[in-house]
């Protein structure tokens, strides 16, 4: 066999350089290797799909994770989807579920999931102490740790006496351009807007979206911007949910709050809501989950935390700066209803605020 | 008489390194002039400071008699009115054949149809008609070469820059490619600077050579002239290919490895003698040599030959075997450079 | 294994991962969805409810790409023509902001000042994305002649040369610009954030989100970028054809071209190259550093999403090695081809690039989300390598093919001759010749995948990195964390390419 001989002596005269390539070769496998096993590794015990701040849910999660041994995987929605991308996303996978638990930190979109059949009854025994208005008929979701629609008002521009009361003020012609309010095409803006439809009428509520544009009212894509502006001074004062208020006020920012309607139409309260999967791959891990997360603890966390949840418990404590929900006027809405015409909902308020 | 280019001591520096010195040459109108020299002896410098591609560091240039450069004035390329063929041709690789010259009609705001008609009278001039649409890459050599030539010739150019055009065609080609240039230039009646390194190639077609070697020129005239006559040691092997040898002048006479000759000019000691191939042949009589190598050319065989401790090339119609003994004839006087001492 | 076998193994890999999801959208949106019973690609086209979001992002596409190939080519031709003072140091930098996500720019100049609307939108992705045209323009630019320059200005001055070079740099400013244009309509992030405050600029990919996000319209959406797919492919098909051309040098030797002297413009070019340079990274970079204040936060930063960085890293790797394993051997068949096969190659490779990356990301939800063994690639980091894989496959093909196209056939043959198996040639041999372009195609693949927000956000498995971490904490307000997170991103993004170009002894090739 000399030409096979002859063959070999001719590749090892260029080896050093061969080598360096089978070497980077093996490192290029290596981790190819590492980055399956770590996929492999990390096989979940509970899958969450929630579309709470991942800032509160994570360190949440994390101790759940530490007093159970049960490892969670979480997938948060992307801010811009605000909750519709994980409905999406349990509605494509409704044939074959990944996810053991919707935490929802609002209410509308898990009762659309329920409609739909995506959820199981769980009648969770921590939530035993959770009044009826907060929790399914069917038990097939549970409401906690509620935000509440508000006014921030800057201190330094508004005098108290002229403090908004409710959203009518917004079309006061005295604070044109110096008012604002996110755009009604996602979150807490969206469901607010789309209770509004049923609770004052179709018509009512386009004159009042007429006026708002009409009277200037600043636009911007999240509650957050709102309560920026407000406290950066470019606004006199705006709507916006509380936790994002609490923002403001934690800063030391001059803003003060106003809970819209007393005595009147009322405020409107979103809870977060949780649920169980149908069919899903970890029932027993995700009942254990929710009732971690329905425990009064959480809420009580969730009420202290930055985002400064109102709990929906009398029994649960919470700071002196968040308001306790039996002070609170409650907008009264007909809820099955607002999830059943959202739609039809956001596509009338895209033809005023989508162009 | 009116000149083309004039040269009056003309210095040229590349990064503080003189190219060209002291270079003074007269091309009259409608001229077909060649500068050659070997590579490095800044002929292609000397090309590219008429083009106005490089400055003049000392001396002036004069086109149509105009100063067009000097030490302080320099005209740009494209006000001097020339064309230019670059040695690797330099053709343009985005642009198709007919938009070679057509870009450069539009820079001289012809107007379209005028444009159009050139175009392809230029091509014809060169023998490349019904070729405007074919891209670069498709050309021959001989192709591309022509249309370098009619895209030096585009601008309507008084004066035609050649560097090396025949360096990148093969032999064959060369021969008829080099004829068809002069009868182009016959026809234009343009002067023409062709740089080449290649002898054969300068005789062939130039009215008058010029030989350059280390920066400076070294003689100019005819083709014949300059071989006949050669002005320096490096014009007689350069350009006449002679072959130069040792030798011992004495009162009335010069002895050589090749016999005893006549010292018209007295010169005194050691000198240098040179020999054409073709002023020597093999005879009956004279020195004694060996052939150590031949090689066909045209009209006979030329010989390298060993005589008398020296290398000498004999030119003989009819070939000798390597090795076999020779005498070697000599058919008229020898050159020697007046009083050049070895 | 046989030559045959490799070749079948990476056709069907190329096939499966890369032309599959373009063909697949073709079909969803010609024959419709089955799965969401909506109506085909005719119907919600003709029925287009939001043409003015249409034009409004192909007006941003363009603007961005005409604004970004300007910027990017003036200072490709600064950097390579000119005596720019550190010239050398210029033509490095400027491939910084290609580390810095075009959000994350945005971020940081919407933290200095206030800046909103189709100016501001237009502005950072200009400032972005010009890098991809600089490093295009250069290398055309450094490809220049000398002798064909100095013919141009012999025979019309300056102005003749200036267009030579133009023309020269044409194919590589328009491939810029085309990949710009497909970058910068694809993005919803941006223009979401940006306008977030004040008037918003919404762009079209805002109706495919909706349109999937609400009804499930799958066909809807993908329907809805037909229009700009087709537009990208167009541009993306002169690009490819003018490259042949100005690629080519004519027989002979090259010569390399001087700079020429910028004489009274010095002080303006300087100017311009130093503004560019600063205000699309060295200023956002050094307000993120700014705003992280003590290293601590930055510490606490990284603990909190160490899984999504340990990820995006994962994912961005396995996309960038997976691509390089497939171009290597589709590459090499690409470069060995003929035109028309190469052409028809590079067309099924540049479709999922084409795509919207949203669109993209939907249609392979809708292949692997199928519950079963699927579910392996679906609920596991598999999906997002897979989708970073088909959209950015393009780019590695490209620059490998490139550098594989430039090895003499000869040296393969006489590997052959001396024994050397198809595989010790493919996997062994090759790569050692042509480890400056295979090396550049890894790295850009990688930082590509990096950067990528638009095909992960609807992908669960995609949450967990750091761009998706980054775009929900900017909207709590957590300055500190996002400035620590963009700043520790971007450094990642920087160190393999640091450590590659440091090691890699014969350098780093990105050309096309």
């Amino acid at each position: 066999m000399p030409r096979r001989t002859r063959v070999r002596r001719g590749t090892q005269l260029e080896d050093s350089s061969t080598n360096m390539f089978l070497r980077c070769q093996i490192v290029i496998y290596f981790f190819i290797a590492c980055a399956l096993a770590a996929a492999g590794c990390s096989k979940p015990g509970v899958v969450i799909y929630t579309s709470a701040d991942q800032t509160f849910a994570e360190p949440l999660l994390a101790e759940f994770e530490q007093k159970t041994g049960v490892v969670v995987q979480a997938v948060y929605d992307i801010e811009a989807a605000k909750t519709v991308g994980l409905v999406r996303t349990l509605l494509e996978e409704r044939s074959h579920p990944r996810c053991d638990v919707f935490w929802n930190n609002e209410l509308i979109h898990t009762m659309r999931l329920a409609s739909a059949g995506l959820l199981a009854p769980y009648a969770s025994p921590a939530a035993a102490d959770i009044p009826a208005a907060f929790k399914d008929p069917k038990s097939e979701w549970t409401a906690f740790a509620a935000r509440a629609r508000v006014f921030i008002i800057n201190k330094d521009l508004v005098k108290p006496e002229d403090y908004p009361k409710n959203l009518g003020d917004l079309l006061i012609a005295k604070w044109r351009g110096k008012i604002g309010v996110a755009r009604p095409l996602s979150g807490t803006t969206l469901s607010h807007f789309a209770i509004l439809y049923e609770v004052l009428g179709v018509d009512r509520t386009r004159d009042f979206i007429k006026q708002l544009i009409a009277n200037d009212a600043n636009l911007p894509s999240g509650n957050a911007y709102v309560a920026e502006l407000v406290a950066g001074g470019q606004l006199a004062f705006g709507l916006t949910d509380t936790d994002d208020y609490e923002t403001q006020r934690a800063a030391g920012k001059h803003v003060d709050v106003v809970y819209p309607g007393a005595g009147g139409d009322g405020t409107v309260v979103l809870p977060n809501s949780v649920a169980l999967i149908k069919d899903c791959p970890h029932p027993e891990n995700g009942k254990k989950l929710i009732d971690f997360l329905l425990g009064r603890d959480v809420e009580r966390r969730l009420a202290f935390s930055d985002s400064a949840n109102i709990p929906v418990r009398d029994a649960v404590e919470s700071p002196p700066h968040v308001k306790r929900i039996g002070n609170i006027t409650i907008m009264s809405a007909p809820m099955p209803k607002v999830a059943e015409n959202l739609d039809a909902r956001l596509d009338d308020l895209k033809s005023f605020f989508l162009k | 008489m009116k000149y083309a280019v004039e040269c009056k001591q003309l210095s040229v520096a590349l990064g503080g390194r003189e190219i060209v010195r002291g270079a003074n040459l007269n091309i009259p109108e409608g001229e077909y002039h060649v500068l050659i020299g070997p590579s490095g002896s800044g002929k292609t410098t000397f090309l590219r400071a008429i083009a106005g591609l490089e400055r003049a560091t000392g001396g002036e240039i004069l086109l149509g008699g105009n100063v067009v450069s000097s030490a302080n004035a320099h005209a740009a390329p494209e006000a001097r009115r020339i064309g230019m063929v670059f040695q690797d041709l330099a053709l343009w690789p985005q642009w198709r054949v007919a938009r070679q010259l057509e870009e450069i009609l539009i820079i001289q705001k012809m107007p379209k149809p005028a444009r159009a008609r050139r175009v392809s009278e230029l091509l014809s001039l060169v023998k490349l008609d019904g070729m405007e649409k074919r891209a670069i890459y498709e050309l021959s050599g001989g192709e591309a070469q022509r249309l370098a030539i009619a895209r030096a010739l585009a601008g309507d150019p008084r004066l035609l820059l050649l560097d090396e055009p025949l360096g990148s065609v093969d032999e064959s080609l060369r021969a008829s490619l080099a004829r068809e240039l002069r009868e182009l230039q016959r026809k234009l009646q343009i002067a023409v600077v062709h740089v080449t390194h290649d002898q054969a190639e300068g005789t062939a077609v130039a009215d008058r050579i010029t030989v350059m070697c280390a920066g400076e020129l070294q003689q100019t005239g005819g083709a014949a002239e300059i071989i006949a006559n050669p002005a320096t040691r490096f014009v007689a092997e350069f350009v006449g290919k002679y072959v130069i040898l040792r030798g011992d002048a004495r009162d009335g006479a010069i002895e050589s490895p090749l016999g005893i000759f006549n010292n018209p000019h007295g010169l005194h000691g050691a000198v240098e003698i040179g020999f054409r191939p073709d002023q020597l042949t093999f005879g009956e009589t004279g020195a004694d040599g060996i052939v150590k190598s031949r090689v066909y050319r045209p009209g006979g065989w030329l010989h390298e030959v060993e005589a008398g401790g020296a290398t000498v090339f004999v030119h003989a119609r009819d070939a000798r075997s390597i090795g076999a003994k020779v005498m070697i004839e000599i058919l008229s006087d020898p050159w020697h450079p007046g009083g050049v001492r070895a | 294994m046989t030559r045959r076998a490799i070749y079948i193994i990476a056709f069907i890999l190329f096939a499966a991962l890369v032309v599959w999801p373009g063909i697949e959208v073709l079909n969803i949106c010609i024959f419709g969805d089955s799965a969401s019973a909506s109506q085909p690609a005719a119907g919600v086209l003709a029925g287009l409810r939001q043409w003015t979001l249409l034009i409004n992002t192909l007006c941003l596409g363009a603007s961005v790409a005409a604004g970004a190939t300007a910027v990017g080519a003036a200072m490709a031709w600064c950097a390579t023509r000119t005596d720019l003072p550190m010239r050398g140091f210029v033509s490095i930098a400027w491939l910084g902001p290609l580390f810095l996500p075009a959000l994350m720019l945005g971020i940081a100049w919407t933290g200095m000042v206030q800046i909103h609307g189709f100016a501001a939108i237009a502005g950072i992705f200009i400032f972005n994305y010009y890098p991809i045209a600089a490093v295009f323009t250069a290398s055309s630019l450094a490809r220049a002649d000398r002798h064909a320059l100095e013919a141009a200005e012999i025979a019309g001055g300056r102005r003749l040369a200036r267009k030579l070079l133009f023309r020269q740099a044409l194919p590589s400013m328009l491939a810029a610009a085309c990949g710009i244009f497909i970058f910068t309509i694809a993005d919803f992030s941006v223009p979401d954030y940006i306008s977030s405050i004040g008037p918003k600029y919404n762009v079209y990919s805002d109706e495919v989100f909706s349109r999937w996000q609400r009804a499930g319209d799958a066909s809807g959406a993908v329907a809805t970028s037909l229009p700009p797919l087709a537009l990208g492919l167009a541009a993306f098909a002169a690009a490819s054809r003018l490259r042949g051309r100005s690629n080519c040098i004519i027989r002979g030797r090259f010569h390399p071209a001087p700079p020429r002297a910028l004489g009274p413009w010095k002080i303006p070019a300087v100017f311009f190259v130093w503004f560019v340079l600063a205000v699309s990274f060295m200023i956002p970079v050094g307000f993120f550093i700014y705003t992280i204040g003590s290293p601590g936060v930055a510490l606490d930063a990284l603990r909190e999403a160490r899984r999504d960085i340990l990820n995006t890293m994962i994912y961005s790797a396995g996309a960038a090695v997976a691509a390089l394993a497939i171009a290597l051997v589709i590459g090499h068949a690409a470069a060995r081809a003929g035109r028309k096969t190469r052409a028809a190659i590079e067309a099924a490779a540049a479709l999922p690039f084409a795509l919207p990356a949203i669109a993209l990301a939907i249609v392979m939800i809708r292949m692997w989300n199928r519950g079963g063994a699927a579910d392996y690639v679906y609920a596991s980091v598999g999906i997002v390598i897979f989708i970073m894989l088909a959209r950015f496959y393009i780019f590695s093909h490209a620059v490998v093919s490139a550098g594989l196209g430039a090895v003499d056939p000869d040296l393969e043959s006489a590997a052959a001759l001396a024994g050397m198996g198809p595989a010790r040639r493919m996997f062994l041999l090759l790569p050692r010749i042509a480890a400056p372009s295979l090396l550049g195609a890894f790295l850009l693949v990688f930082v590509l995948s990096m950067r990528e927000l638009d095909a992960i956000v609807l992908i669960p498995s995609g949450n967990s990195s750091t761009m998706f971490r980054v775009y929900n904490a900017i909207h709590f307000n957590r300055k500190e964390f996002v400035a620590a997170l963009c700043a520790v991103h971007v450094f990642l993004t920087f160190v393999p390419v640091a450590i590659c170009s440091l090691f890699a002894r014969r350098g780093i090739e990105v050309s096309l």
